[in-house]
């Protein structure tokens, strides 16, 4: 039959990614990155995180954050609950 | 058989797009503050000797506003093109690309527009190099310098090949500079490597020092201590949009100083704290336009106005220049401006974040107002972001047809990708546009489904209220007006490319039944699709009369390609009638709609040429042919529908094959197969796959022709129509190569009965010359050289040649034993011109030279007419036909005279002639003398 176009909502839960960049950003900038956590530490960095649809709305964020011009630390998959990144660890 | 596509009637949807246009060409002015920073200008200028000048540096490092100033330094033409995401759309990257250059170099645009389509190029490296060309063949004094700002918004994988393409063959005074966010996939380290890449990146872009004292001073004035901006600079670690908005920030206050500790004391992020700032200073008013403008890609006093809901808005913009709040203009009259995009960024995410409840309906009055000034994509994009998919399903709708009719596909999917999927199955015009889509891409295995679901969401809003539909190109010429005639001609269109004439005629005529007044669009497809199938059901007059219907009225819409591909079909089936002649006819005035003097010749010509190679083929004239395919084929090349490619390559192959370059033969059907349509289509549609078989046959593989065979279905005692014809004609060829005459005579002869019944006399030539060899292999030599008489008398009046020659020794071995019959003047052969048998004669000569076979069967059967002249004989014949006497011959060839006499001795023999006058006679119908 026919291939549905994109966009049928996918069958699983979203993954959940956590993104270190340098950098303090206050909570309010949530907003901006589709609602995901942003938390910032002593250590100057940035932690946002959260659910994320699919890879497009992945690098959809990356680029967002390409776009700010802060420096991306690092990207990474994890299981809903999993601690937060820890101060300097 | 695919689907000629609808014609640029009007450009329209193109003009509202094209009016922004000019805000894309637009080379920026510097900002105000700006700060010259000559060691960079130096090292773009440096650059321009070695390949590519790369700006490379995340947003807000000021890369437009550096190659912008280097630019107007210049005074050296600069074609300069700001990149937005419409622009991932192939046709139309080039399109503005070439808009670019031609306000440089005039002339270009119309030279290779027409190469844009419709329809569109499969590749756009055709466009690329034709646009090379040009370039190459005006050579100014001055290096062209082509300036591609914003180029990371380019994702699509055909974009990039086809400027890594430029790249590579760059003309001499074009030089290509790129500025991104992202290090571009165009090989860079391999052009690092080689020296032919110079990048400016982040790190000399940051601003020195004393470069970002320069702007500090400059906007702030000379009192601010060297500390004090030192400190900003390490702060804003010489990232230029910080260093803005902290100059922005000090002119507002009194102390300098403090503003200086409390912005270096803080850790948030530096465009966080300094937005907050400068924005905090501003009257109110200000601000919440700043922020609700902030949703648009480009700013009108109008346009905002709409969007915020007050009047103000030219006035308002204007305050914002005055206070340097980054933004920019797009044109030298302050019509159109935007915001630089990280300030853009910026007060986004702040209205994001304080009145989240407003951005939707900023963005319906955006998508309302583009929509009234015809601003298509735009209107779409804003209906989207307002969450109204409904608005933008309608949009989609209304310019559908233009986006295909300007070769823009790659919007139109692009657009159907974002919308969700239960909303396009809701809606039939949707549903059809992805079908049409899927058809012109050759994708046909989901369009059913499309159909189906078209159909399905027609039948359910039946009864309600259909809303207005008016397509930017006009109902008239619209695809998607007619919902139930449209979706029964994709019908139609997938019951031909299966071969099934009779569907495709249900569907057709059900298309034209419910065709409205004046819809003429869809009444051409449909008479066309029509034609096809009567040509299908052999049908022939029938379908010849449709066909040259078709072709007039193309020609009377001025819609060259269209008209051409009716040409091409008008004249298969003038050559299934065995016309070669009127075939050649129609193919020539095709070339001649295509390859207008004094103007750029189009893709189209390659259907003509391509098709002028065949009957040249035909009627063995090889050279000729081969020159016809050099031209056609690369043109051919250049469109989106390819069988005339593959077609085109399957007679380079059997040239190839008749030279003895079985490799390059096997490469060249090789590639038609891989570039021809789907399998599932009927051989009579697309014959590459029978040819292939037939040519592996001919070359001695019998096993891989048999297994084709029998993959396809094909059964000896099947009842095959006409359109499965070409492949049951390799199985015929198949049996005969297993010694099963029987059983090939007995497929022939319902094949016969069918083709005679349609008088397609293409087909019976081939069928008959085929009937002969299978008599002589069951050993019916009698039979076989009546049925060969009877076929080539048939033949001969159009020339038919390679029909015989391709089927190789056993036809060169019976022709020869006709020869020999003629030449003892037996009744049998007397039908036959010498002439034409001794063209037949020298067409196997020449295959059995080029495989430098030793006295092959090919060399016997000039016995018959001609034991081969000897190289001195054809000597002593060049002269003997000048009226040379004996004596004369032997002194310019410096023999002895009886060394002569022996030779025209032999001469008369071998020619069955008399006396000199007959053998000259003879030797001139045979071609020996030209």
């Amino acid at each position: 039959m026919s291939q549905p176009p994109a966009h049928d909502p996918p069958a699983e839960p979203p993954a959940h990614y956590e993104i270190l960049v340098d950098g303090v950003l206050d909570s309010r900038w949530s907003s901006w990155f589709e609602d995901l956590q942003v938390i910032s530490d002593e250590a100057r960095q940035t932690v946002i995180t959260g659910p994320v649809v699919d890879q497009a709305a992945l690098h959809g964020l990356l680029a967002k954050i390409r776009d700010l011009n802060l420096p991306l630390l690092s990207v990474r998959r994890i299981r809903p609950g999993d601690p937060s990144h820890e101060v300097g660890a | 058989m695919a689907e000629p596509p609808a014609p640029t009637i009007e450009q329209a949807g193109a003009s509202g797009s094209d009016e922004l246009l000019a805000t894309k060409l637009y080379l920026p002015q510097p900002p105000p503050g700006f700060v010259a920073r000559p060691r960079l200008v130096e090292a773009l200028h440096q650059g321009l000797t070695r390949g590519l000048v790369l700006v490379c540096a995340p947003a807000g490092f000021g890369k437009t506003s550096l190659l912008a100033d280097w630019a107007r330094q210049r005074q050296r033409p600069v074609a300069w093109l700001s990149l937005d995401q419409g622009d991932n759309d192939p046709a139309r990257f080039w399109r503005h690309v070439i808009a670019a250059l031609d306000r440089m170099r005039p002339g270009l645009a119309e030279q290779v527009s027409s190469l844009l389509g419709p329809p569109p190029p499969p590749a756009f490296e055709g466009l690329v190099t034709a646009l090379i060309n040009e370039l190459a063949a005006q050579p100014a004094e001055d290096q062209l310098l082509l300036i591609l700002d914003d180029y990371h918004l380019i994702e699509t994988p055909a974009v990039h090949a086809s400027i890594g393409f430029l790249l590579e063959h760059l003309p001499h005074g074009l030089h290509l500079v790129l500025a991104s966010r992202a290090d571009p996939p165009l090989g860079l380290a391999r052009l690092r490597t080689r020296g032919q890449l110079t990048e400016l990146r982040a790190a000399e872009l940051r601003f020195t020092v004393e470069e970002a004292a320069a702007l500090l001073r400059g906007a702030v004035g000379a009192d601010l201590p060297d500390t004090a901006m030192a400190t900003l600079a390490a702060r804003t670690e010489g990232w230029v949009a910080g260093l803005q908005l902290a100059a922005l920030s000090l002119r507002e206050r009194s102390d300098a100083a403090g503003f200086v500790a409390t912005f270096s004391g803080s850790h948030r992020y530096v465009l966080d704290f300094l937005t907050e700032e400068v924005l905090e200073r501003q009257p109110e008013p200000l601000v919440r336009f700043l922020l609700e403008t902030s949703v648009l890609e480009r700013l009108s006093g109008e346009l905002c106005d709409a969007v915020t809901g007050r009047g103000d808005g030219q006035a308002m913009l204007e305050q914002v220049e005055r206070a340097n709040l980054f933004l920019t203009p797009l044109d030298e009259v302050r019509g159109w401006w935007r915001y630089d995009q990280l300030f853009a960024d910026l007060l986004r995410a702040r209205m994001q974040r304080e009145r989240p409840a407003r951005v939707p309906e900023l963005h319906r009055n955006a998508a309302a107002w583009s929509e009234a000034h015809g601003l298509a994509d735009d209107a779409v994009r804003h209906a989207l972001a307002a969450g109204d998919a409904a608005w933008a399903a309608r949009l989609i709708e209304h310019q559908a047809d233009g986006l295909l009719v300007r070769s823009e596909g790659a919007t139109l999917r692009r657009w159907l990708e974002a919308m969700p999927a239960a909303l396009v199955r809701s809606r039939p015009r949707l549903c059809l546009a992805q079908a049409r889509l899927a058809i012109l891409s050759r994708r046909v295995e989901g369009v059913d489904g499309l159909l189906d679901a078209a159909e399905r969401a027609w039948e359910g809003a039946a009864g309600t209220v259909e809303e207005p539909y008016e397509p930017s190109v006009g109902r008239a010429a619209s695809l998607l007006a007619n919902i139930p005639a449209t979706i029964a001609l994709e019908r139609a269109i997938l019951a031909e490319l299966r071969g099934d004439a009779e569907q495709t005629i249900l569907f057709a005529s059900r298309a034209q039944a419910l065709l409205a007044e004046g819809e003429w669009m869809l009444a051409f497809l449909a008479r066309t699709h029509l034609a096809v199938a009567e040509w299908l059901s052999g049908r022939l007059l029938e379908a010849e009369r449709a066909f040259a219907s078709s072709v007039a009225q193309w020609r009377a819409t001025g819609e060259p390609f269209p008209a051409a591909w009716s040409s091409y079909q008008l004249a298969e089936v003038q050559r299934a009638q065995g016309r070669l002649d009127a075939a050649l006819g129609t193919y020539q005035h095709a070339l001649v709609m295509t390859a207008a003097p004094g103007r750029p010749t189009l893709p189209a010509a390659g259907v003509a040429l391509v098709g002028m190679a065949e009957v040249a083929y035909q009627r063995g004239e090889l050279e000729v042919a081969l020159g016809h395919l050099t031209e056609g084929v690369a043109r051919c090349r250049q469109l989106a529908y390819t069988q005339p490619l593959a077609t085109g390559l399957a007679v380079l192959a059997w040239i190839r094959q008749d030279r003895g370059d079985h490799a390059g033969a096997l490469a060249a059907i090789g590639e038609a197969e891989r570039v021809a349509p789907t399998p599932g289509v009927a051989s009579l549609l697309n014959s590459v796959p029978a040819q292939r078989a037939r040519l592996l046959l001919a070359q001695g593989d019998l096993a891989a022709a048999t297994h084709w065979a029998r993959e396809r279905g094909l059964g000896a005692d099947d009842q095959p129509g006409y359109p499965r014809e070409p492949g049951y004609l390799v199985l015929v060829r198949v049996l005969l190569a297993h010694n099963r005459p029987d059983q090939a005579l007995r497929l022939l002869e319902r094949l016969h009965g069918l083709a005679a019944a349609q008088r397609r006399t293409g087909s019976l030539i081939e069928i008959q010359a085929l009937q002969a060899l299978a008599l002589a292999s069951g050993g019916d030599e009698a039979g076989a050289m009546a049925v060969l008489a009877e076929t080539l008398v048939l033949a001969c009046p159009e020339g038919y040649v390679r029909v015989f020659a391709d089927e190789g020794p056993p036809m060169a071995t019976l022709l020869g034993r006709l020869v020999a019959a003629q030449r003892a003047r037996q009744t049998a052969a007397s039908g036959v011109p010498l002439g034409y048998l001794g063209r037949l004669v020298r067409a196997f000569e020449s295959a059995t030279a080029a495989s430098g076979s030793r006295a092959g069967p090919g060399r016997a059967v000039m016995a018959g007419l001609v034991d081969p002249l000897s190289e001195r004989e054809l000597e002593v014949l060049h002269l003997l036909a000048t009226g040379k006497p004996n004596q004369q011959i032997a002194d310019e060839l410096v023999v002895a005279v009886n060394t002569v006499k022996k030779h025209v001795a032999h001469i008369l023999d071998k020619l069955g002639a008399a006396n000199r006058t007959e053998a000259t006679a003879r030797a001139r119908e045979l071609g020996l003398l030209d």
